[in-house]
């Protein structure tokens, strides 16, 4: 086709055409065109890798890793509230077993692999204690793979629940105050808890503290529920 | 002879030109495709943080697990929340998925046709609410509207 270009354009006989086709090829226009092919493929390639499928598109390993992490400290919360609220003693161990099943189907459906692993998983309560706690504590350890890219951790996931009835004090000869501190993991304050003293509503101070007015007794029972709905049961006697 | 080989010589130069053109013209040509399209992907990219923040925000605040994590979904509030947080150019599907990717029932909303092309998809996995643990998935797709 070049060739025949170059007649049509110098207007050269074919028998020199013959002559310098026999002579030299056209050398140039060749590796031209062979550039060319080189080219289209290499870009074509590297196209097809930024822009498609948009579900594989870095980022989205990231993104998904922190998702999991995340979720896995609310399996143990989820657990523990299960448990807390007359679910089996068992609960954690199953739903972690669940939970290492579905987060490795998941991610290998994303075209990712992910190897989760949890050692150490225990949850237990102390209750009807002027001090009472409800606990979980679970060690992860997370590898998430996506093509030559890893990304991996190891955390400890410490659910806790606290409460503490600090003071009952008579307020007139027929009612008493009471006075609950609630608090969680690493020592933080329980707002907007449901706090129950007997069977009155105790009232939020806003500072993880809750007060509520009842008749007088010689024993008292507290019952806390956290947003995460975990509970605790605390009793004091006189 | 001599004026065949001055005409042989002047050819090489005209071939050698015009390969030059073409190399140079069609490297420009991809330059400029491949440019257009790291853009594309640049916008896309921007779309897929736009949604992964939404999910993100909406599970931070404990609305998404208490309307994923429950028989069957509701999944009319995701849709009413995502359409007041989501930019009013972007359109948007969003289904309730279990971890194996199987749609849930009815438990989506459609606004228009997935198989847009330029969509991006964000798959947001839920683990359980309150007591419950029922891992599932949120699977939102979005495009800019028109495009």
């Amino acid at each position: 086709m070049s060739l025949g270009l170059l007649n049509l354009s110098f207007g050269l006989r074919g028998a020199d055409m013959a002559l310098i086709r026999h002579k030299k090829g056209q050398f140039f226009i060749i590796v031209a065109i062979l550039y060319c092919i080189i080219l289209v493929g290499v870009a074509s390639y590297v196209i097809s890798v930024i822009s498609s499928p948009p579900m594989a598109r870095v980022g989205g390993a990231q993104y998904t890793f922190l998702d999991i992490k995340m979720q896995s400290i609310r399996v143990v919360e989820v657990s523990l509230a299960n448990l807390t609220n007359g679910g089996p003693s068992n609960s954690l161990s199953l739903n972690l077993e669940d939970w290492k099943n579905s987060t490795q189907s998941f991610c290998t459906q994303q075209g990712f692999s992910l190897d989760l692993e949890y050692v150490n998983a225990w949850n237990a309560t102390s209750w009807n204690q002027t001090l009472s706690w409800s606990k979980a504590q679970v060690n992860f350890t997370m590898l998430l793979q996506s093509g030559a890219a890893k990304i991996s951790d190891e955390f400890t996931v410490q659910t806790e629940l606290y409460v503490n009835i600090t003071e009952v004090e008579a307020v007139n000869p027929t009612h008493s105050s009471v006075n609950v501190m609630v608090w969680r993991e690493g020592g933080a304050p329980v707002v907007q808890g449901t706090v129950t003293v007997g069977a009155v509503q105790a009232s939020d101070n806003g500072d993880g503290t809750y007060t509520a007015i009842i008749p007088s007794t010689t024993q008292v029972s507290v019952s806390v529920l956290d947003s995460r709905n975990i509970r605790v049961e605390a009793l004091w006697q006189a | 002879m001599r004026l065949l080989r001055k005409k042989t010589g002047q050819l090489y130069t005209v071939e050698a030109i015009m390969a030059i053109v073409i190399m140079v013209g069609f490297s420009l040509f991809i330059a400029g495709v491949y440019r257009v399209s790291s853009s594309r992907v640049s916008v896309l990219a921007g779309l897929r943080q736009t949604g992964e923040d939404a999910l993100g925000v909406l599970d931070q605040s404990g609305q998404l697990a208490s309307w994923v994590c429950v028989d069957p979904p509701n999944v009319t509030n995701i849709d009413g929340v995502l359409s007041q947080v989501l930019p009013s150019r972007v359109d948007y599907n969003v289904y309730v998925l279990d971890v194996d990717l199987n749609q849930i029932g009815s438990a989506y909303a459609v606004h228009g046709n997935s198989t847009n092309l330029n969509k991006v998809v964000v798959l947001y996995l839920v683990s359980g609410y309150e007591g419950k643990y029922e891992p599932r998935v949120v699977k939102l797709e979005l495009w800019f509207k028109g495009g």
